[in-house]
């Protein structure tokens, strides 16, 4: 049962990030310098929808990259200590690369 | 045990190197935009992201994105009991409108039109 939600929620986050990551390609990529300027930047994250865009795709981004590494994980390392380890180093890249989200978008 | 590569196995593997780079990659642009806590930091890591070599990795990145989620839309359907004898056909379907999209969008960001 907990296998088969974690499935589903691979699944679920990975449609909402293919429309999130076109979205945020149109706009933050496929124009000019003008539009990352430092003034404009900041402008646009002062914006409260913007942050709760920002932060909702981060954390949708982080559950599903990180979701699917401890996947690979428990595929490829058998050993007791191995995943142990890489259990931690999961779980501490994504607590470090959340907050460091929430301090951007404060900013 | 020794794997053939076929288009499934192919769309398999490209899966999951794409996905730990792209995992990997989140480290590296929040640090390229924690830059933006002052107006100078963030004009010296912008000069070097406005550099040729960082834009074509952009469209790279790209590249990655849009293999890894439009292979994953096509595993969604897969896992939703899409009929077999479609495999093919949506597995290259995708491949053409993500390539598509891919050289759109790499052409934009290398900055070849304006």
């Amino acid at each position: 049962m907990k296998e088969a939600a974690g499935w589903l929620l691979q699944r679920v986050t990975g449609a909402f990030l293919l429309a999130g990551v076109l979205f945020h390609f149109f706009f933050m990529h496929f124009t000019g310098p003008q539009k990352i300027t430092y003034d404009v930047v900041i402008r646009r994250l002062s914006s409260p929808y913007w942050k709760t865009f920002d932060i909702v795709f981060l954390s949708l981004a982080i559950y599903h990259g990180f979701n699917g590494l401890w996947g690979l994980v428990l595929e490829y390392f058998h050993g007791e200590k191995l995943r142990g380890i890489t259990q931690v180093l999961i779980l501490v890249s994504a607590v470090v690369l959340f907050a460091t989200g929430i301090y951007i978008v404060m900013l | 045990m020794r794997y053939r590569l076929r288009t499934g196995s192919f769309a398999w593997l490209v899966h999951r190197l794409t996905g730990i780079v792209l995992t990997l990659y989140i480290f590296l642009h929040l640090y390229v935009l924690a830059h933006l806590k002052d107006p100078a930091g963030y004009a010296s890591i912008m000069k070097i992201m406005q550099s040729p070599l960082v834009k074509l990795g952009e469209a790279g990145l790209l590249a990655l994105v849009i293999a890894h989620a439009f292979n994953g839309f096509r595993l969604t359907l897969v896992d939703l009991g899409m009929p077999t004898g479609l495999h093919k056909r949506v597995f290259w379907s995708a491949f053409a409108i993500g390539a598509a999209i891919t050289v759109l969008g790499g052409v934009y960001i290398v900055g070849a039109v304006r």
